[in-house]
């Protein structure tokens, strides 16, 4: 059997040319397409100049009909997108609670329609305005295909690209499955560049129209039905050919006068079915956009992505000068530059290697010339000296920084703002931080959190940062927990992004205030009984101004706390809590629930400790962290309202119980922190380790490891006994266990502070007969040295007093 | 006394597939590359398989199956297809046992019909293993000329316009590494005790096929100079487990043949000692519990290397019917090698993940206790 004769298995090859024929040969001119191919927008374009239509329908968002103006501003230079968003506000979806986090969050659904130079529907609407041709879009608004929600039914996904399902349909279909089989091809991609895009630009745009139909009527023939009943395929064709028969009775013009431009896959409309629905109530916006590269590449593997942006852009620039044959050494050279800048060691051997290569691949993988796959193949055999998910990530990074490119869009001012871009700006004004617009460079920016006005200035920036909106950035070089207190240095720095970034978030609020809400509140959803989260999420709050808020994150906070069984996240929760009891002080405002919830949080962490004990190795370091931070919470605590006897009790129970020497150590360490037990008693524990069998005695670093890294105090590392039990433990040990033990002896030193070390060291010294070092008596130091600590004590002394203390 | 039949262990791959080889020239109607007995498309029908030619072997007119090679990648075989036929020499690198070796056979087999003239490598290779060697008692009777000259494998391949196959080229020290740059950037080898004849060019055709063990990597890495010249293809471990299932039963059942085994290796035991492997590998279990991982590579040729040594146990000493049990017995051998470590790794899998699914099946029953009485 050939492979032709396979692949058309099950397909009648006259039917297939029948309905092919009907559909190219009638009155209404249809051209199929691939959207962001160069090979199909170039032989669209000569298509359209040569029939010179009336008017063009393209297979585009028909609610998006106002943007087609802003598209063809002068101004406007794509990558662009057209973004439609829909919030049910009435929640006629019956999806609130269902596909959101909270019954007071109404559903919300939008979709990008991104445009690149060389997107045939671009170069569609840009090549009717040069023929003063009248051009529309013709389909459904995306939200109309999502129905109310009935119990037990899938729920839809949340709000991302709606993108045109006929490629999925395409690659699902059994005369496509037989044909990449067939032929070797990995993905859609390969498919369409080895049969459509390379090779084929020259040929008579007739002779594609025919070949591409051809392809998707053998794929709509083998595919789905059920499918295409299921994603709106059926409902979207019956609006199209709805809204192509009221244009044409609209304008008065005859179907020989028009031409549809739409997905090759709906060339072969079912004209049986003539239902579609109608949107559902709620708000909408639609806008032009810009976007970028990088995103159309993140799409990549819906249909409204491209994989490499920026190599089909490269293309389409040698396919408008008739010299195509430019793309191979250009690609090879820009990917291998890149990849010098990294550092790879590469030459024009290299490049003269890998040309070859994807030539030779592309023979052999029978291509007319060489296409993306067969290029980066080529690259990788030559120039990847092993496996090449380690050794060629610079490689790969190099490839995907010439693939995707960093080229942004723009768009016209003529389009209006969203409500949330004109709050953004309107506060970037009001704020005094309009500077960094101007500007296009980082700017540095210091708020004095005593200050009113900073303070404000400083909640606006967090809600941006919380927001993910490109614009501001906390530089938290210092510990972020004490040094925000009462300064806050931020960076900012304008961003193209900015206000794509704005139109998205859109979707969850009017205003900035507003889309933070919106945003802390689903968070807080989806961290239900998370004692960390929770608390972290209430000081997100806090420190983005939001009063209203306040109550309810403190509501959820404790049921977190009274729910959370974990050491690890309380006591992470009660860092969170004394960052916000700080907060108030330095305020001067009272927060009884803050202090309530800080002694919830220690109850229910101390309880949580005997659980602990059996904590796996690697969780165990954390777990330490978070003892340390439950204990300093209790000596710290001026109010009496935390039992130390609690931590004690718990402690000692979880020491009784653990088996693990390292928890062993570092509970008993923590017990003599507390005071439960003496020093010397520990100690004695460690030194029994001397008098166990090798196999306990190799233990004993482990447990000396967590005796020291509890070890706040000189209790433990001031004592004579430490040394004696160290030397017992070396006595004892044999080689082999010596060994063994080193390791976490070093380790357990490393944890203590440097003048316990150099006291300990000293002991060890004078206790077998060595002298002390003599003292430094003298300091001497330099003049410019001397002028620069004056001037530090200067300073210091001078933000003393700004501080008011 | 009854004498026994000398039998040859194995053949080379041309000798073993020479009706495939003969049935796809009788087939192929593409351009060859110089001296190549197949076109690069052929070749890579030879190694992918997949299809059944009519062919004319001798004087009959037979049905030919082209049977798949290497389970790898296809672009994988492709991108070394054609390395063979480009400047550069093709260097294959991967884990122990990731079927390097066996795909260099082939390729060598299919493109020149000879997969023999082969360097192994080792630390005790010379310059002389790789140029040439002398015939010392002519020379010192006659001094040195053509005939005392005796031709390295290297010299053999270049002279004729043919693959040389180098494995394991990283096991040789770097200074007799260095000998192919010469060899592959000049495609010459300089005979200075010969004056008049005191070149050997090489024909259209001649390349290297290497192998390298990414084990070894850093042991003998190639200089800079000699990476230049290979272009190198990194062959993985199967990721997929159908494919890993379908080459331990092949090979298996390959290696039972040409050991004259007629134990029955069932599906179930073939796929639980897949199971094994691919978990203890990958460190996760299918149903996504952690476990440790074992420090040996586990690759396909140890799973083959187990169901053989498991065949061969329920040949003479059972029934003939391989079961997990026979598994069990073969397995800690297998994974615990260099690390007495591994040990604990097999324990811990055996009370983990075997335990559990011994529940519910017998055949993990059967493994979970043989494991038990194995690792005691």
């Amino acid at each position: 059997m050939t492979t032709q004769q396979a692949v058309f298995k099950g397909l009648d090859l006259q039917q297939l040319e029948a309905s092919v024929d009907k559909v190219l040969n009638s009155d209404l001119y249809w051209f199929p397409v691939r959207h962001h191919s160069p090979t199909v927008a170039r032989l669209l374009q000569q298509v359209i100049r040569t029939r010179k239509p009336k008017v063009i329908f393209i297979e585009g968002p028909s609610d998006c009909n106002d943007l087609i103006a802003h598209i063809l501003h002068p101004d406007s230079k794509p990558p662009i997108a057209m973004y439609s968003s829909y919030r049910d506000d009435n929640n006629v979806l019956n999806l609130a609670g269902i596909s959101t986090a909270s019954k007071d969050i109404p559903a919300r659904f939008s979709s990008w329609y991104p445009m690149l130079a060389y997107s045939p529907e671009y170069v569609a609407l840009k090549t009717a305005k040069e023929i003063k041709a009248k051009a529309c879009f013709i389909d459904l608004p995306h939200h109309a295909l999502y129905t109310p929600f009935v119990e037990g039914e899938e729920k839809p996904g949340a709000a991302g690209p709606t993108t045109d399902k006929a490629e999925d349909l395409i690659t699902q279909s059994e005369f496509y499955r037989a044909l990449a089989a067939s032929a070797g091809y990995n993905s859609w991609e390969e498919t369409w560049d080895s049969l459509f895009e390379f090779g084929a630009y020259n040929t008579d745009p007739e002779v594609f129209r025919r070949e591409l139909a051809m392809f998707c009527a053998a794929s709509r023939f083998t595919a789905s039905e059920q499918q295409m009943q299921q994603d709106g395929t059926y409902q979207r064709e019956a609006y199209m050919r709805q809204q192509i028969k009221d244009k044409l009775a609209e304008y008065q013009l005859a179907e020989s006068d028009a031409m549809v431009i739409c997905g090759g896959f709906h060339l072969f409309m079912d004209e049986t079915k003539t239902d579609y629905p109608s949107p559902p109530e709620g708000t909408t916006y639609n806008s032009l956009v810009p976007y970028s590269f990088f995103r159309v590449a993140e799409l990549s593997g819906y249909s409204a992505g491209n994989r490499a942006p920026q190599f089909y852009q490269l293309y389409w620039s040698f396919l408008q000068k008739n010299k195509t044959e430019e793309l191979l050494p250009n690609y090879i050279v820009a990917v291998l530059k890149a990849a010098r800048k990294k550092g790879e060691a590469l030459s024009a051997a290299d490049a003269i290697a890998i040309a070859q290569h994807a030539q030779m691949l592309s023979q052999l993988r029978q291509r007319p010339q060489p296409i993306l796959d067969d290029i980066h193949d080529a690259i990788i055999a030559c120039c990847c000296k092993g496996d090449p998910n380690e050794d060629g990530l610079v490689l790969k990074a190099a490839i995907d920084e010439v693939d995707i490119g960093r080229a942004l869009g723009k768009v016209t001012d003529d389009v209006g703002r969203l409500p949330i871009a004109i709050d953004f700006y309107y506060w970037l004004q009001e704020l005094d931080l309009h500077e960094f617009q101007i500007e296009e460079k980082q700017v540095k920016l210091v708020l004095n959190k005593q200050d009113e006005f900073d303070r404000q200035r400083s909640a606006f920036l967090h809600r941006l940062a919380f927001l993910k909106i490109p614009a501001a950035s906390l530089n938290s070089s210092r510990d972020q927990f004490s040094a925000a207190l009462f300064k806050e240095v931020w960076l900012l720095a304008w961003s193209p992004s900015i206000d794509s970034k704005l139109v998205e978030e859109n979707l969850y609020g009017d205003s900035i205030e507003a889309a933070t809400m919106t945003k802390l509140q689903e968070a807080v959803a989806q961290q239900l009984n998370h004692a960390d989260a929770c608390c972290q999420i209430l000081y997100e709050a806090i420190k983005m101004a939001l009063p209203s808020l306040i109550q309810p994150l403190q509501k959820n906070a404790e049921n977190a706390l009274a729910n959370d069984p974990r050491v690890v996240s309380l006591a992470q929760a009660i860092n969170y809590l004394r960052q916000i009891e700080q907060h108030s002080s330095i305020r001067q405002t009272q927060n009884s629930a803050i202090q309530d919830l800080l002694v919830l949080a220690y109850n229910r962490a101390c309880f949580a400790i005997p659980d602990a004990a059996t904590t796996q190795a690697e969780h165990q370091y954390e777990l330490v962290d978070a003892l340390k931070t439950i204990a300093e919470t209790v000596f710290k605590d001026s109010s009496g309202a935390m039992d130390i006897e609690l931590l004690r009790l718990n402690i000692q129970s979880a020491a009784e119980l653990t088996e693990v020497p390292f928890l062993k150590g570092a509970f008993y360490g923590l017990l003599a922190e507390l005071k439960v037990i003496s020093g010397a008693e520990v100690l004695a524990l460690l030194a029994a380790y001397a008098k166990s069998t090798a196999d306990i005695l190799v233990q004993a670093g482990d447990f000396l490891e967590g005796l020291l890294s509890v070890s706040r105090t000189s209790i433990i590392t001031g004592s004579p006994q430490l040394i004696e039990a160290i030397e017992e433990l070396f006595k004892h040990a044999d080689h082999q266990s010596f060994l063994i033990m080193l390791p976490k002896i070093r380790q357990a030193f490393e944890a203590i502070q440097p003048q316990s070390k150099y006291a300990i060291a000293d002991k060890v010294a004078q206790r077998h007969g060595l002298k002390s070092s003599v003292e430094l008596v003298e300091l001497n130091t330099s003049l410019e040295a001397a002028v620069l600590i004056a001037d530090i004590d200067k300073q210091v002394d001078k933000i003393m007093q700004e501080w008011d203390f | 006394m009854a004498t026994k039949k000398s039998v040859q262990l194995r053949e080379p791959a041309e000798v073993q597939y020479k009706h495939q080889l003969e049935a796809l020239k009788q087939h192929d109607k593409d351009d060859k590359p110089a001296n190549w007995l197949l076109s690069p498309r052929a070749v890579l029908s030879y190694i992918l398989g997949g299809q059944t030619l009519e062919a004319k072997i001798g004087r009959k007119k037979v049905t030919v199956e082209i049977n798949r090679k290497f389970f790898g990648d296809r672009s994988l075989v492709e991108k070394a297809i054609v390395t063979l036929a480009s400047e550069r020499a093709l260097l294959l690198v991967g884990e122990p046992g990731t079927g390097k070796s066996w795909l260099s056979e082939h390729l060598a087999a299919a493109i020149t019909g000879n997969s023999t003239l082969t360097i192994q490598g080792t630390a005790g290779t010379t310059e002389e293993h790789i140029k040439y060697s002398w015939n010392i008692a002519r020379v010192i009777a006659e001094g040195p000329n053509d005939t005392n000259l005796i031709p390295s494998p290297t010299m053999q391949a270049m002279q004729n316009g043919t693959l040389l196959r180098f494995e394991e080229v990283t096991r040789c020290v770097p200074d007799v590494q260095d000998s192919l740059v010469s060899i592959l950037s000049d495609k010459a080898i300089a005979i200075p005790e010969l004056p008049d004849h005191n070149m050997i060019w090489a024909k259209s055709g001649f390349n290297i096929i290497a192998t390298a063990n990414s084990r070894d990597q850093g042991v003998n890495d190639l200089s800079a100079a000699l990476k230049r010249r290979f272009n190198y293809i990194y062959i993985p471990i199967i990721a997929d487990k159908a494919t890993e299932i379908r080459i331990i039963k092949e090979r298996s059942s390959e290696l039972m043949q040409r050991y004259h085994i007629p134990a029955k290796l069932p599906g179930p035991v073939i796929d639980l000692l897949a199971t094994v492997f691919r978990e203890i590998r990958s460190g996760v279990t299918s149903d996504g519990t952690s476990i440790k991982q074992a420090s040996t590579t586990l690759s396909t040729a140890e799973a083959i290397a187990v169901a053989l040594e498991s065949a061969l146990s329920a040949q003479y000493f059972g029934d003939g019917l391989v079961t997990p049990e026979h598994i069990a017995q073969n397995l800690a051998g297998s994974i615990v090698k260099e690390d007495r470590d591994d040990l604990k790794v097999l324990k811990e899998y055996n009370a983990l993940v075997a335990k559990k699914r011994a529940m519910t099946n017998s055949e993990w029953q059967v493994f979970h206790h043989a494991m038990i009485a194995a690792l005691n």
